[in-house]
């Protein structure tokens, strides 16, 4: 069983000035899609409870419930507190899980020790961690690009099954590091929403790990565009349109082949359900279209047409894109299936 | 010493796919010449099939190109070829549906269907004396096994290379590593590896599909094309750049994307 800890609270500019509900909610929306852990700084938590009036975590974290389904709730236990010293555990007694980047010598079972290892040439430094209850590899961006079955054996020998690791993507590589790590094995996984932090992407791992792994298929994803837009408020930042799994675009077709190959069944060209990430697809004409696509677009119009009318018409479509520089509103299709009858 | 590979650009054929995006002749005649001045071994300048224009392109590329190769892509079909062998490319790249559910349920043909349509689509452009190369469309959920017997008949009919297309994006890294390396083993055929960015891998999938064996992989300029798009060429560089002698400087990439920005990412409408 993989286990996934999300770290974005964690990475997010000015984390402690943060809308508490807006951060109770992105987490319970991260619970849904299938994150098992979400961690936060632990003033981030402080503030939460203070500003709750003194209410203790199960109370702040599990009302009002966005889902019925059972397990989705999110709890103390399912938080992970990023302390600074191993002391402040003690101020947070209702908490099981705590990641520190300083501790040396702790045994204590609900502490996980950040290890931060930038290149494989590193990995003997963790010989001398074996000491340590737990541990979480951060880092090895370029493991991808060498012997990386190899080297993850090698660390497992230092460490046992049992180690977290949070790839890193300085080369582009960290999702796919973390599927490779898991395909060997490997069972707790650190990212990030949208790979905030240099981390691979929560969104992406759960993804690409439901199709090759069946790894939580019945979980929730349709709430992905709310994560997206409750992370963009949060952030500042904007997704490309074409970002995978949160692209506002991704399902948008244009091109002949395909909207007759996804005409006839949409996995021709579709990875995986846009329904089944909160989104739908959308067929858009231009420069690339084809008849079948033409036909499509005018029955969903519910414009009559002559088959023999097609082919005129397609060329004036694919005219008017390549003048214009882009593909054609709705209104400007109109506009030329008026002008060419 | 880095080993050679080479980088074969589609941003004038699947990057222009994306939807939203109609380069003008001009504007496809801009794109190849930078692609030359960066170094890219291959440029796919378009499909001669969509029309007048996009042949106006190519045969002006053809024009204007100095040493990059030329390639025009086609459908398995006869007339898509003679609308390219009009615009006399370098290379006539032929697309071939692979998988079950592009065979059986989008072209409603069969594999026997394929294959005979491949010989003789392949036989066209060869007659005329072509270079052929042939892409294996959704490659990366066909069964093997029928791809191994596909490609021993292009290798008899004088195919240079495939190309091992993962259409919907969803190959993780060591399985692309395993099938290219499949094919190369038991054909002896060269390989061209194309990545989706479906679940953000394709930058990691062509990198292992080149430790696979592949000597070709596919980019477009800021990773444009359908969907999520395909493998970006300065991220792919980033990834691949300590390993390989692609001759394309990743400064020079990320230059170039940033300077096309505004031509690449226009919006839907």
């Amino acid at each position: 069983m993989i286990r996934l800890t999300d770290t974005t609270l964690t990475h997010m500019p000015s984390a402690i000035n943060l809308d508490r509900q807006k951060i109770i909610r992105f987490c319970r929306l991260l619970r849904l899609v299938g994150v098992d852990f979400i961690e936060m700084p632990y003033i981030m938590y402080a503030r939460i409870l203070d500003e709750a009036g003194g209410a203790d975590a199960e109370t702040c974290f599990s009302q009002p419930k966005i889902s019925a389904v059972s397990g989705n709730e999110l709890d103390a236990g399912s938080l992970v507190l990023h302390i600074e010293m191993d002391g402040q555990m003690q101020s947070f007694p209702e908490i099981f899980k705590f990641v520190c980047r300083s501790c040396e010598d702790v045994t204590d079972g609900r502490l996980i020790c950040e290890r931060q290892i930038n290149d494989i040439r590193e990995i003997n430094r963790l010989r001398g961690t074996s000491s340590l209850s737990r541990v979480r590899v951060k880092g090895m961006d370029d493991v991808l690009l060498k012997d990386y079955t190899q080297v993850f054996s090698q660390i497992q020998s230092y460490l046992g099954k049992e180690y977290e690791f949070c790839p890193q993507d300085s080369y582009g590589t960290a999702t796919a590091t973390a599927v490779e790590w898991a395909n060997l094995g490997g069972t707790r996984l650190v990212t990030s929403f949208g790979g905030i932090g240099n981390c691979a992407p929560t969104e992406e791992v759960l993804m690409a790990l439901r199709i090759n792994k069946r790894h939580h298929p019945n979980h929730d994803m349709t709430v992905m565009p709310q994560l997206a837009g409750l992370f963009e408020e949060m952030t500042g930042v904007r997704f490309s349109p074409q970002k995978p799994i949160l692209g506002s675009q991704i399902f948008y077709v244009e091109a002949g082949i395909h909207a007759d190959g996804i005409e006839k069944d949409p996995y021709t060209y579709e990875p995986y359900d846009p329904e089944s990430v909160g989104t739908t697809r959308a067929l858009v004409v231009g420069k690339h279209s084809g008849t079948k696509a033409i036909e499509i677009k005018l029955s969903q119009l519910q414009i009559p047409y002559l088959h023999e009318e097609l082919l005129p018409l397609l060329r004036n479509v694919q005219a008017e894109s390549i003048r214009i520089g882009r593909s054609l509103t709705d209104g400007e299709f109109i506009q030329i299936v008026r002008n060419t009858k | 010493m880095k080993e050679k590979k080479f980088i074969v650009d589609t941003t004038l054929r699947d990057g222009e796919q994306s939807p939203g995006l109609a380069f003008s002749v001009e504007q496809k005649v801009k794109i190849a010449r930078m692609l030359e001045d960066l170094g890219v071994h291959q440029i796919e300048a378009g499909i001669p099939a969509l029309g007048v224009s996009e042949k106006e392109a190519i045969i002006e590329i053809m024009h204007t190109k100095k040493r990059a190769v030329v390639s025009a892509w086609n459908r398995l079909s006869v007339s898509d070829i003679t609308h390219s062998i009009e615009c006399r490319p370098d290379i006539i790249h032929i697309s071939m549906p692979v998988s079950y559910v592009q065979i059986y349920t989008k072209l409603r043909k069969n594999k026997k269907w394929l294959l005979k349509m491949a010989a003789e689509c392949v036989t066209l452009a060869r007659d005329q004396g072509y270079r052929v190369t042939a892409g294996f469309e959704d490659a990366s959920r066909a069964d093997i096994g029928f791809l191994l017997t596909l490609t021993e008949q292009l290798v008899r009919l004088g195919v240079e290379y495939v190309r091992y297309a993962d259409t919907v994006g969803v190959l993780y890294p060591s399985r692309a590593q395993e099938n290219v390396r499949t094919i190369i083993s038991n054909t002896g055929m060269p390989v061209e590896f194309h990545a989706h960015n479906d679940l953000g891998m394709a930058a990691a999938n062509s990198v292992m599909a080149l430790r696979g064996g592949a000597k070709y992989v596919d980019c477009t300029l800021l990773g444009i094309g359908e969907r999520a798009g395909n493998c970006g060429l300065s991220r792919f560089l980033l990834a691949a750049e300590d390993i390989y002698d692609t001759g394309v400087s990743r400064k020079k990439a990320t230059a170039a994307e940033e300077q096309l920005r505004p031509l690449l990412t226009g919006s839907i409408y």
